[in-house]
């Protein structure tokens, strides 16, 4: 496993870490039961579940975890739940293993082996992260906070870009220098909204885009959020 | 939804729990639009839904088969006439839309389905021994199908689904005429035991 997570953290990655504010070392009743439960709460707002929960391929069991590796054309993710809740995934970065992006139509000539992040991704995969951590809080520790800490690693010389055709493009070429990865603390806390999460994931994209010392507004981003597939705050 | 995207959830090349693939058919055939409803009404129950995508078939060996809908069959195709029969079926009903999507200089239709507003979508009519009044459809978890409900945890996953959102209407009507402020917040938990797990692993 951690051979794997190497392997991902070598590359651009995102990786979550959901962690119940009260500890107990069984949170979990049934490992077998665990499969089912994460495919119940995966997000699936755009066509690739988050977690990826496959129901084609099994989960390894063992004493105090039930993981499962997913390696498919430009999919790679990892996940781990262990019985005390605390949960952790890490994904690639799509466009790292030849997810090829859609830029706006203003976007600057792709180098070859240039390194992008798209805006429109990394807000859909905030929206994820907050709306999948606040499920899984209702699941595994209903009525509790939950932490939940994102790390976003490999980004250093790599470029943020519009991904979609149907957009303009950024005015000027954005590209992170830093070596250290971004990170983000969040408690996600009881009967929190739809619109709350949907308002904390693009909070998180903007925190995330200044270290490529870019800001996007924050109804250009609602209109992102509102383009998932399924997506739809209640 | 994009042609991109449609192309995504082709090449995945089997379908998820967010997605059903029928092959090419009429909205004009009774069978084909009871088994569409089926997998409509299944969508609508299913946190965050999904989408069909007409114009796809199987093969033997259970790979796809993306020929798209044809000519033939593309005349039938109509959001009205889709919403109504829909509509015929579903209570309360349904949310979607239709949309035309390209692949591979193919034409595809795509039903996007929004999950149930209040309280889960059930059926309301009979359709030969694929709709039966009163069923309660759904993507079972086990794998990715639409049938009437058959195992505890789908029935499980609805229940949740339709008690959240009741939840969720409560809390937003209870904060707005303030009878629920902000709930105490619970220490932030200590990285040292959940360091050690990650930490412990091979």
């Amino acid at each position: 496993m951690k051979e794997f997570i190497a392997a991902l953290k070598s590359k651009g990655y995102w990786q979550a870490r959901l962690l119940p504010s009260i500890e107990q070392p069984k949170r979990w009743g049934d490992k077998l039961a665990i499969k089912v439960a994460l495919n119940g709460i995966a997000v699936n707002f755009r066509g690739w579940d988050y977690p990826h929960v496959s129901l084609q391929h099994n989960v390894v069991i063992e004493s105090d975890r039930v993981w499962q590796t997913t390696e498919w054309n430009y999919f790679r993710e990892i996940w781990c739940a262990f019985l005390s809740g605390q949960f952790l995934h890490v994904a690639g970065m799509r466009a790292d293993y030849g997810a090829a992006l859609q830029l706006g139509l203003l976007e600057d000539h792709v180098e070859p082996g240039e390194k992008l992040l798209g805006i429109g991704d990394t807000v859909y995969r905030m929206t994820e992260f907050a709306h999948f951590a606040s499920r899984y809080a209702q699941a595994v520790c209903p009525g509790e906070d939950l932490r939940a800490l994102l790390e976003v690693g490999g980004l250093k010389d790599r470029r943020l870009v519009v991904d979609d055709p149907n957009r303009g493009g950024t005015s000027s070429r954005y590209v992170a220098h830093t070596e250290a990865p971004f990170t983000a603390d969040l408690l996600v806390r009881p009967g929190t909204s739809d619109a709350e999460l949907a308002r904390e994931a693009r909070n998180l994209a903007n925190e995330l885009y200044e270290l490529f010392e870019f800001r996007a507004a924050d109804a250009v981003l609602e209109g992102w959020q509102r383009q998932m597939i399924y997506y739809r705050p209640s | 939804m994009t042609d991109d995207d449609i192309a995504q959830l082709i090449e995945q090349g089997h379908e998820t729990n967010g997605v059903e693939f029928k092959s090419s058919g009429s909205l004009g055939d009774a069978h084909f639009r009871a088994k569409l409803v089926r997998a409509i009404l299944a969508f609508a129950n299913r946190r965050d839904s999904g989408v069909v995508v007409v114009g796809v078939s199987e093969n033997r060996d259970k790979t796809l088969n993306p020929t798209g809908v044809t000519s033939a069959h593309a005349k039938s195709w109509d959001f009205d006439r889709l919403s109504g029969i829909v509509s015929g079926f579903a209570d309360p009903s349904v949310e979607l839309s239709l949309e035309v999507r390209r692949y591979k200089g193919r034409t595809f239709r795509v039903i996007v389905v929004s999950e149930f507003a209040e309280v889960p979508v059930l059926c309301k009519k009979d359709h030969g021994n694929v709709l039966r009044q009163g069923g309660c459809y759904v993507r079972s978890l086990r794998k990715p199908e639409s049938r009437e409900v058959a195992f505890q945890e789908d029935m499980r996953a609805v229940i949740g689904l339709a008690t959240d959102k009741a939840v969720a209407r409560w809390v937003g009507l209870a904060r707005h005429v303030g009878l629920v402020g902000a709930l105490p917040a619970q220490p932030r938990p200590a990285l040292s035991r959940y360091d050690e797990e990650v930490e412990g692993l091979p």
